[in-house]
């Protein structure tokens, strides 16, 4: 008795295995408020459950079956697409562009800074509902502009993909201040002496940037990149509150699909299959995104 | 490091006392009388919200041992509802919104045996039972509805009756156009609105019209022809083709609909009364009424539409079964009904209650016109309700053909029979 | 000498331009904020453009927010959701990266991605069978109910953070540290711990803030009206059958103003944070 607690003991202190333990009381919650819920979410999707009575009966495939044809779910595909790639780009684009003004120190610098994180801080449906009241028709803060150069008020959020890349830059402001703030750390984090070695070397300002700011921003393009794109592809407050999915269902993301569908009608099993299908479909682009960006990053350090 | 743990430890000890804090619940007992604590849910918002609590506290002051506490979840209520009958874990008393047979009744405790439930007004106690005749939920207020007009602008337009039938109706809208003013105002952002404007149409196109045939029958029993279902698309349509309708009818939220009545920019609206009230807190002098649903040809009928409003039904499972019998029939006293239907500005659910409400002469005359039941409360299976807001989403934004709305209530609503 | 004057005055002017420059992208970016201001200050009546500032401002709606969706008390409610989240996420996260970093063992690389495999499950697909298990357990309407689910739902990205950060650490440390007899558990509080000091800043401020901002699990754990947290106040604004926008309005202020001096005053610490963990 006394050895094999000497033997646990020794494992405890010595043996790395053991250090996994810490990981425990995380593991714990993981699987019971994740992976029981997904299998959970796995099995409904099997059913024609209809979201609240305590029947339902399984139809085996058919839910999937029925999604490949659905327009429906391949417009929400579509915009999410839009939504997490669009808007990484241009996020990272004004992230990037913002950091390179802000980085050095000059009046103002602390202000704009704020602002720009601002909306970052906001719930995501009162950023929705807030852009609401500049878009929408009726006394429209942005038609008001519009209406002082002589032209017709537009009812900007009516055609579907206005609405959809109206949505997506809304998305990329709103964020872009997370991008900003990480691409200044990543421009704090360059020694100074390797830019003034490349100006008196005679390089201008783009083979500069090129050469020694890009490369060196990479660790932090890789954590925005992937933050970003998650963000964008699980977008759901952002929708409801500006179009609730209209005109029609023409800017849904999955996700406010997937709630339209259990809540607003009665397929929960339905909704239950686009959920897995766009769960794995994120599961995939993340996996193929972080091995890209570590190749690309093996790369410039080797 | 000490200082680490010291740091953990109470970080621990304050957790341990919010998770314990949680769990408590006195049940102090009064003597004799009621105790306990009761919880009661709505998606009503000011002033029907109001009114009842006002009921409520009254309650608590006629029983003091009694904890009722009585939320509104707004627009959520629909979605946590669901949650918690998935999980069989309901409140004691809730609002049944419309849906107390359709969605509810499997978790209602029928009310056949409380002297109440003989009062409830018979044109609307079809709509609360079931069709193994329980009554599964009690209507404070009721709901008499068609559109929402306004009788200023009517006048404008040189008219002295209300339309009366389809053709009337447009004729009305183009001359309301010629004003300036919308014809009708639809808040398509939340696609309710249309899903509203057919469920009501579809009553007099395909139910009371003199041609209708055997359509409801072959409703109830699954055989219906769905391309009669496209007068009622192609009336959505048409508004929206000839310009009756707002510009942003796609768009709109629900939230401008107030202001577009108080202050005569929209003429008709499909909503019910609580709309009508909403809009003179803006503007009292605003000259709203509620007129009944045009026939279809010239000699259909006119009709109104009606139901339930604020009603509330008892979990079947609750554990508080004799509080919550005891707070409906408070709810149920006459003087009770009549205060929230005036407050609320919404007609009484109940035979023996007449609230005075500023309508009532308008109501009064066309008291000798039917009342009918919402379409898919009455002759859709449970699950319509959604596919008429995707095809009346659909069908506003000019996406969908009227065949393909037709085809797409069709599958929708077989499939949705093969589930029952 | 001469050329350097001339280097200054050229960086002078050019700070100038750039102060300009930021205050414009400032006004834009503060475009929407201004304008739920201004309406939080209008009557129900007034019907002016949002861009005009009212000419009597009145604080009705303020009165009106305060008193029906009874702030006060959902602040103190979000505080205690958001403290006791964020620090159990602070420990649990740490303590389970600190293996996950160190040692890449093939069943520590499955927790790692099974753990950010959770950063993308869209939370409402899975929000029914939750619900159940929450009922099943007792905790729906309890503080451990939404805080068990909130920091489960936070810890997937405060621990992608924490190891990108410890394994930046050099291992070197670890390695002496067990020279000298150190035991392998104490390595963490004694060597990990103490440089984690910009990373715990800024995983604090990131869940911080999205748990003070959560809405979909307070909704269905906290549905006493006593345990409404803040974003639940606001919503009820913003209900169907509900007009009064400068309510909403209104409310959206009251709600934005606490993260909003708290971020003022923790401003240099979240850049410094933020900057440390994202790049490392």
């Amino acid at each position: 008795m006394k050895n094999g607690n000497r033997s646990v003991m020794k494992f405890l202190q010595s043996d790395p295995r053991a250090l996994s333990l810490l990981t425990l009381p995380a593991v714990l919650l993981f699987i019971t408020f994740v992976a029981f819920p997904i299998v959970s979410g796995i099995n409904i999707s099997f059913t024609n459950w209809n979201g609240y009575s305590q029947e339902y009966s399984y139809v085996g495939f058919d839910n999937y079956r029925k999604m490949f044809t659905d327009p429906q779910v391949w417009t929400a595909f579509r915009n999410t697409l839009i939504y997490g790639f669009g808007s990484t780009l241009v996020q990272t684009i004004l992230g990037l562009a913002f950091a390179m003004l802000l980085v050095n120190r000059f009046l103002f610098r602390g202000v704009a800074r704020t602002i720009i994180y601002l909306p970052a801080m906001v719930a995501q449906l009162i950023i929705g509902y807030i852009w609401y009241f500049i878009v929408t028709y009726e006394r429209g803060a942005l038609n008001d502009i519009v209406a002082l150069f002589g032209v017709d008020k537009v009812d900007w959020m009516s055609r579907g993909f206005r609405a959809v890349m109206i949505i997506m830059m809304i998305n990329a402001i709103a964020y872009c201040g997370k991008t900003m703030i990480i691409f200044i750390a990543g421009l704090e984090s360059i020694p100074n002496m390797y830019n003034e070695a490349a100006s008196i070397d005679g390089a201008n300002a783009w083979q500069v940037f090129r050469h020694i700011t890009m490369p060196m921003l990479l660790p932090a393009l890789t954590t925005s990149l992937v933050l970003n794109i998650i963000g964008g592809l699980k977008m759901f407050g952002l929708v409801v509150a500006m179009t609730n999915g209209g005109p029609g269902y023409a800017s849904h993301s999955l996700s406010s699909l997937i709630n339209s569908l259990y809540f607003g009608g009665q397929q929960a099993g339905y909704s239950a299959a686009v959920g897995m299908f766009s769960f794995i479909f994120i599961v995939l682009v993340s996996i193929l995104l972080r091995r890209y960006l570590e190749m690309k990053e093996a790369q410039y350090n080797g | 490091m000490r200082r680490i743990l010291v740091l953990f430890f109470t970080c621990i000890f304050m957790l341990s006392s919010v998770f314990a804090g949680g769990a408590k619940e006195d049940q102090t007992s009064a003597e004799g009388g009621l105790s306990g604590t009761l919880t009661v849910a709505t998606n009503a918002a000011s002033p029907t919200y109001d009114a009842v609590e006002h009921i409520v506290e009254l309650f608590m002051e006629e029983n003091p041992g009694v904890e009722v506490e009585y939320t509104t979840y707004g627009s959520d209520y629909e979605n946590l509802m669901k949650a918690r009958m998935a999980a069989n874990d309901l409140p004691d008393v809730f609002a049944t919104h419309g849906w107390a047979v359709n969605r509810y009744a499997e978790y209602l405790r029928p009310l056949n045996d409380l002297e109440l439930s003989k009062r409830i007004s018979p044109s609307i106690v079809d709509t609360v039972t079931t069709d193994s005749g329980d009554i599964v939920a009690m209507p404070i207020t009721s709901e008499q509805s068609g559109m929402i007009y306004n009788k200023e602008i009517l006048a404008k337009a040189g008219w002295d009756h209300v339309p009366a039938t389809l053709d009337e109706f447009y004729q009305c809208c183009e001359d309301v156009k010629a004003l300036g003013v919308i014809p009708v105002y639809i808040t398509g952002k939340d696609t309710r609105n249309q899903a509203n404007l057919m469920d009501i149409m579809a009553v007099s196109f395909l139910i009371t019209c003199n041609d209708s045939g055997d359509n409801a029958d072959r409703l109830y029993d699954g055989t219906f022809d769905w391309s009669k279902w496209a007068p009622v698309s192609t009336f959505l349509s048409e508004l929206v083709k000839r310009g009756y309708t707002n510009v942003d009818a796609t768009t709109a939220d629900p939230i401008y609909t107030a202001e577009k009545l108080a202050f005569g920019e929209a003429m008709f609206n499909y909503n019910n009364q609580a709309a009508i009230a909403d809009a003179w807190t803006l503007n009292p002098d605003a000259e709203l009424s509620m007129m009944p649903v045009p026939g279809l040809h010239e000699d259909d009928e006119q009709i109104w539409i009606g139901g339930e409003r604020e009603c509330y039904g008892i979990w079947k499972d609750s554990p508080n079964m004799e509080l919550a019998i005891a707070l409906l029939e408070f709810m149920a006293r006459p003087e009770n009904v009549k205060y929230v239907c005036e407050v609320a500005g919404m007609p009484s659910g109940f035979a023996d209650v007449s609230p005075e409400l500023r309508l009532t002469p308008d109501f009064e005359a066309f008291s000798d016109l039917k009342t009918y039941p919402y379409f898919d409360r009455e002759w859709l299976p449970s699950g319509m309700w959604a596919t008429m807001r995707t095809i009346g989403g659909a069908l506003t934004a000019g996406e969908m053909s009227i065949e393909e709305s037709c085809k797409t209530m069709q599958d929708s609503y077989l499939s949705l029979m093969a589930q029952q | 000498m001469v050329d350097k004057k001339k280097k200054s005055k050229l960086k002078t002017r050019w700070n100038w331009l750039k102060s300009i420059i930021a205050i414009v992208i400032s006004l834009f970016f503060f475009a929407p904020f201004y304008i739920i201001l201004s309406l939080s200050f209008k009557s129900r009546a007034d019907r002016t453009s949002y861009w005009l500032f009212p000419e009597n401002p009145t604080f009705d709606a303020y009165a009106y927010a305060l008193d029906k969706g009874d702030i006060w008390l959902a602040i103190c409610n979000t505080l205690i959701v958001t403290v006791f989240s964020v620090v159990l996420v602070l420990v649990l996260g740490s303590i389970a990266a600190y293996p996950l970093a160190r040692h890449k063992t093939r069943m520590n690389k499955l927790i790692l991605s099974a753990f950010v495999g959770v950063m993308m499950v869209p939370p409402l697909s899975v929000l029914v069978p939750i619900y159940r298990e929450l009922v099943m357990m007792g905790g729906i309407n309890t503080f451990w109910g939404i805080i068990l689910v909130t920091v489960t739902y936070s810890l997937p990205t405060s621990v992608f953070m924490f190891t990108n950060f410890i394994g930046g650490i050099p291992k070197e440390l670890d390695e002496a540290a067990l020279i000298d007899g150190c035991s392998q558990f104490m390595i963490f509080p004694r060597i990990i711990l103490p440089n984690m000091a910009p990373v715990i800043s800024s995983v604090l401020i990131l869940t911080g803030v999205s748990i003070w901002n959560d809405y979909s699990f307070q909704l269905y754990v906290l549905q006493r009206p006593k345990l409404r947290t803040i974003t639940l106040a606001i919503s009820s604004f913003f209900s169907e059958g509900n007009t009064n926008m400068p309510a909403a309005a209104a409310a959206t202020v009251i709600s934005v103003l606490p993260l909003a001096i708290i971020y003022l005053c923790l401003q240099k610490y979240f850049v410094k944070g933020s900057m440390d963990s994202a790049v490392k």
